[in-house]
Order: C-alpha cells, then sequence, then structure tokens
C-alpha cells in the first residue's frame, strides 16, 4: 500500500498535437506515476526519460489504434480494474486534457 | 475547512474550460472550501489586462468570475513560471496579483491540499 502522498497523472492527449504531456512531465514528481490513456497512448510508442518510476497505458486504448505492437518496454498495460486501484492508491488523480 | 487547489490550464476564449474552471473555483468557495488557483500553460493568459469581448459574443467575458475572486475570499493565486516565462509576460503586467511557482515544485505544492482538479 502506498503512503497516499502522490499524484496520479491521467494524460488523455497525443503528444503530437497537444503540450499536455510536456506539462504533466514539467510538473510529475519523482513518486508519482502516470497513466496513458485515450489519445494519450501514443506517447507509449516513444522512448523517453520518465520522471516517475510508474508508467502504465490503458491496454484497451491502445489495442483500439493498433499500436499495441510498437509500444515501448518499460510501460506497463493496465485494465480499468488496475486503474481503479491506482485511483484509489494515489493521494490525487490530475487529468491532462 | 477542506482547502481545494484548482489548476487551469486552458486559454479564456477559445474553449469554455476556463471559464468553467473559475466557476468551479467560486462555487466550490461558497460552500465554505478554502480555494486556491494555479494557472499554467495557456490559462496565463486569463490573467491578461484589458481583455475585450464584443457585445453578444457566444463566449463570456472572464473579468467578472476573475474579479469575483477576491469576493469569494480567494486570494490565493498562483501562476507557473515556466508558463509565463515562454510566453514573454512579465508577472507584474497580469489583471489579478499572482505568486510565482516553479513547475519542480509543483508536485510538492499539490500535495498540501485535500483536493485538487486540473482543467
Amino acid at each position: 500500500m502506498t503512503t497516499q502522498k502522490s499524484t496520479l497523472h491521467l494524460l488523455q492527449k497525443s503528444p503530437f498535437n497537444s503540450d499536455a504531456l510536456a506539462s504533466c512531465l514539467r510538473v510529475c514528481g519523482p513518486d508519482d506515476a502516470i497513466v496513458l490513456m485515450q489519445d494519450g497512448v501514443y506517447a507509449a510508442t516513444q522512448h523517453r526519460d520518465w520522471p516517475c518510476q510508474k508508467v502504465v497505458v490503458m491496454s484497451e486504448d491502445l489495442a483500439e489504434r493498433g499500436i499495441a505492437d510498437s509500444m515501448q518496454p518499460e510501460i506497463t498495460r493496465i485494465d480499468y480494474t488496475e486503474l481503479v486501484a491506482l485511483c484509489s492508491e494515489h493521494r490525487h488523480s490530475q487529468s491532462w486534457f | 475547512m477542506k482547502t481545494f487547489l484548482l489548476i487551469s490550464r486552458h486559454s479564456p476564449y477559445g474553449s469554455s474550460y476556463a471559464g468553467e474552471a473559475l466557476d468551479i473555483a467560486l462555487s466550490a468557495a461558497a460552500f465554505d472550501i478554502q480555494v486556491s488557483v494555479l494557472f499554467m500553460d495557456d490559462g496565463v493568459y486569463q490573467l491578461t489586462r484589458d481583455q475585450q469581448v464584443a457585445p453578444g459574443a457566444a463566449i463570456k467575458h472572464l473579468a467578472a468570475p476573475l474579479g469575483a475572486l477576491p469576493l469569494y475570499d480567494i486570494q490565493d493565486l498562483w501562476v507557473e513560471r515556466e508558463s509565463l516565462d515562454c510566453r514573454q509576460i512579465r508577472a507584474e503586467t497580469l489583471a489579478q496579483p499572482a505568486k510565482l511557482i516553479a513547475s519542480a515544485k509543483i508536485a510538492d505544492f499539490t500535495n498540501r491540499f485535500d483536493r485538487v482538479l486540473t482543467i
């Protein structure tokens, strides 16, 4: 169980037409976690130095867009049950859209 | 008293997000919640002086809800320094007095609040 100190960042926009990812990365703390969801899953196709340990992607959104094969290996796929668990483990959830 | 941080990231007239975010801040304050607002990204454009909205325009002028913030005792306004810098806006030209915060401090800052909402 986490200490409920950190923030869960929900990234919902493609990094190619929005500054949502850049802004999220700018303020993300080392104990935070990032969920790539909706068009945010496109960020999973590029290698980058993430500011936090935990970066996950919504499996359903990834499959929907046909990019599951080009995903970076350091990113874990999760389903909605796991998303709910992540939300409850973190003090805050912040949506980036 | 619960503390609430609203992070407002959207420009004032490109969508209804900015106006609705301010409505949320005012509503929360009316329910005895201690509200702070952090403007970042294009949200800092909400604070430019001298915004002129044509009469009858589809979008509402932000001066009214912004001006109402102090009346609802919302005085704790913050602006992300990096968002101002890259838009070449000087803090002293803003329509409301706001404190500057560096992006690297925002994670800890956020943790101080009971509730956080990003719009």
